[in-house]
């Protein structure tokens, strides 16, 4: 049975929490560290956008500052998503361990199996992945990432539950997401430019609307943890975020998450390899 | 699935098309059909040089952003602007209107390291592609 590490690493910080997972992503590709699921959440509310998304077009920072939203870019696809009531899972791997297949499709296969296992232990039995690739066409055009439901995402009754975003690399993928505690579409209506939510409701949904009673997010961490292990055929060790990780993650807050140019977009184009060698 | 005879392939899906001295380069129509709807291109400016197999690019789709790899090692000869305000032309067409950018290749001999359209289909075929 493949052995997989398990990080519970709380809540922190936006930009924090994107670098540590960046930060992981590296040692799991080089083989430093084990294939790791880690779980997490965020101290203070924080809207963070895809790896090429529009940020002044979209995002109205005015609106953020005065929330006290810190808005941050991921080196992942998709749309925007407000992190808030939420257990985020990361998935950092080797592309092709069995059960995961090789491409983008079968890893969110997979994770989709692992998370709709730790939702049925949470006692929710009707959620279901988004039917495979192709599905709907363009939802991209929107600004919010719970906007629309694309492949292998999570929905119940039709209303998204969890957004996922990927980065592939190497040989090895980065997949991460947010489990919704709690709705917030009025919110995102306020600090999206280009979102629905302003004029309709976005079908989106949190677990307090879906359980009997609110789970505290340990129990959701613990229960996605246990799904995973089951769904995939994997023992998770705990385990701790190594200090190379640490630092590393320490210099992407500075160099990556807190620089205006990267949150802004205006990355050189070199980044990403040809000039500057391998990223 | 489409594997034009006329192009060499490498296992990180991209595909190569010799025209002169230049190698046209793009993403294979599998690439195309794993990735779902292609949301952004981003490539190295005119004459970056670039190492084969080494990261050059990323393509952004729906869900993912992915690395793209060089098939061969030169300096970037010509990009498609046109994939800049319509990045889903790669989905569309990805042998023609959808390729990404074209390198002046200086070592035939890399040539080597690539597919023809049958070992790329044969490796498909294979567990773990």
């Amino acid at each position: 049975m493949t052995a997989w590490r398990l990080l519970d690493s709380g809540p922190g910080p936006g930009a924090w929490n994107l670098a540590l997972d960046e930060a992981i992503f590296h040692s799991v590709r080089v083989g430093e560290n084990l294939p790791t699921l880690r779980l997490y959440r965020w101290s203070s509310r924080t809207l963070s956008i895809g790896y090429s998304q529009d940020r002044d077009r979209d995002v109205d920072r005015e609106a953020c500052r005065a929330l006290g939203i810190e808005v941050v870019r991921r080196v992942t696809g998709g749309r925007a998503v407000l992190h808030d009531a939420e257990v985020t899972y990361s998935v950092s791997a080797p592309a092709g361990l069995p059960g995961f297949g090789a491409g983008l499709d079968e890893a969110y296969r997979a994770v989709a199996a692992g998370l709709v296992a730790g939702l049925s232990l949470l006692g929710l039995r009707a959620a279901a992945p988004a039917p495979g690739p192709r599905q709907p066409s363009r939802p991209a055009r929107q600004a919010a990432c719970f906007a629309s439901t694309v492949r292998h995402e999570i929905a119940v009754g039709g209303r998204k539950l969890i957004g996922s975003a990927q980065r592939r690399e190497g040989g090895a993928f980065l997949q991460h997401g947010s489990i919704l505690l709690e709705s917030h579409e009025a919110l995102l209506g306020r600090v999206l430019r280009r979102c629905p939510a302003s004029k309709r409701p976005l079908r989106m949904t949190g677990l307090a609307d879906l359980l009997p009673v609110r789970p505290d997010p340990e129990t959701v961490a613990a229960a996605i943890a246990s799904g995973c292990a089951a769904a995939w055929g994997v023992r998770l060790l705990g385990g701790d975020v190594s200090p190379e990780e640490a630092r590393a993650a320490r210099g992407l807050v500075e160099s990556r998450y807190r620089s205006e140019e990267w949150n802004a977009g205006r990355r050189p184009l070199a980044d990403r390899g040809a000039e500057a060698g391998p990223g | 699935m489409l594997f034009p005879a006329d192009l060499k392939y490498t296992k990180e899906h991209a595909w190569v098309r010799v025209e002169g001295a230049e190698a046209v380069v793009g993403i294979t129509d599998h690439a195309q059909k794993q990735l779902g709807d292609i949301v952004f291109v981003e490539v190295p400016k005119l004459g970056a040089a670039l190492s084969q197999l080494k990261p050059f690019g990323v393509v952004e789709s729906v869900k993912s952003v992915s690395d793209l790899h060089a098939p061969l090692s030169g300096a970037v000869t010509r990009v498609n602007d046109a994939l800049e305000a319509a990045p889903e032309i790669v989905n569309k067409d990805p042998y023609g209107a959808g390729w990404i950018i074209a390198v002046g290749f200086k070592d035939p001999e890399e040539f080597k390291a690539l597919m023809s359209a049958g070992e790329y289909e044969a490796y498909l075929g294979e567990p773990g592609s």
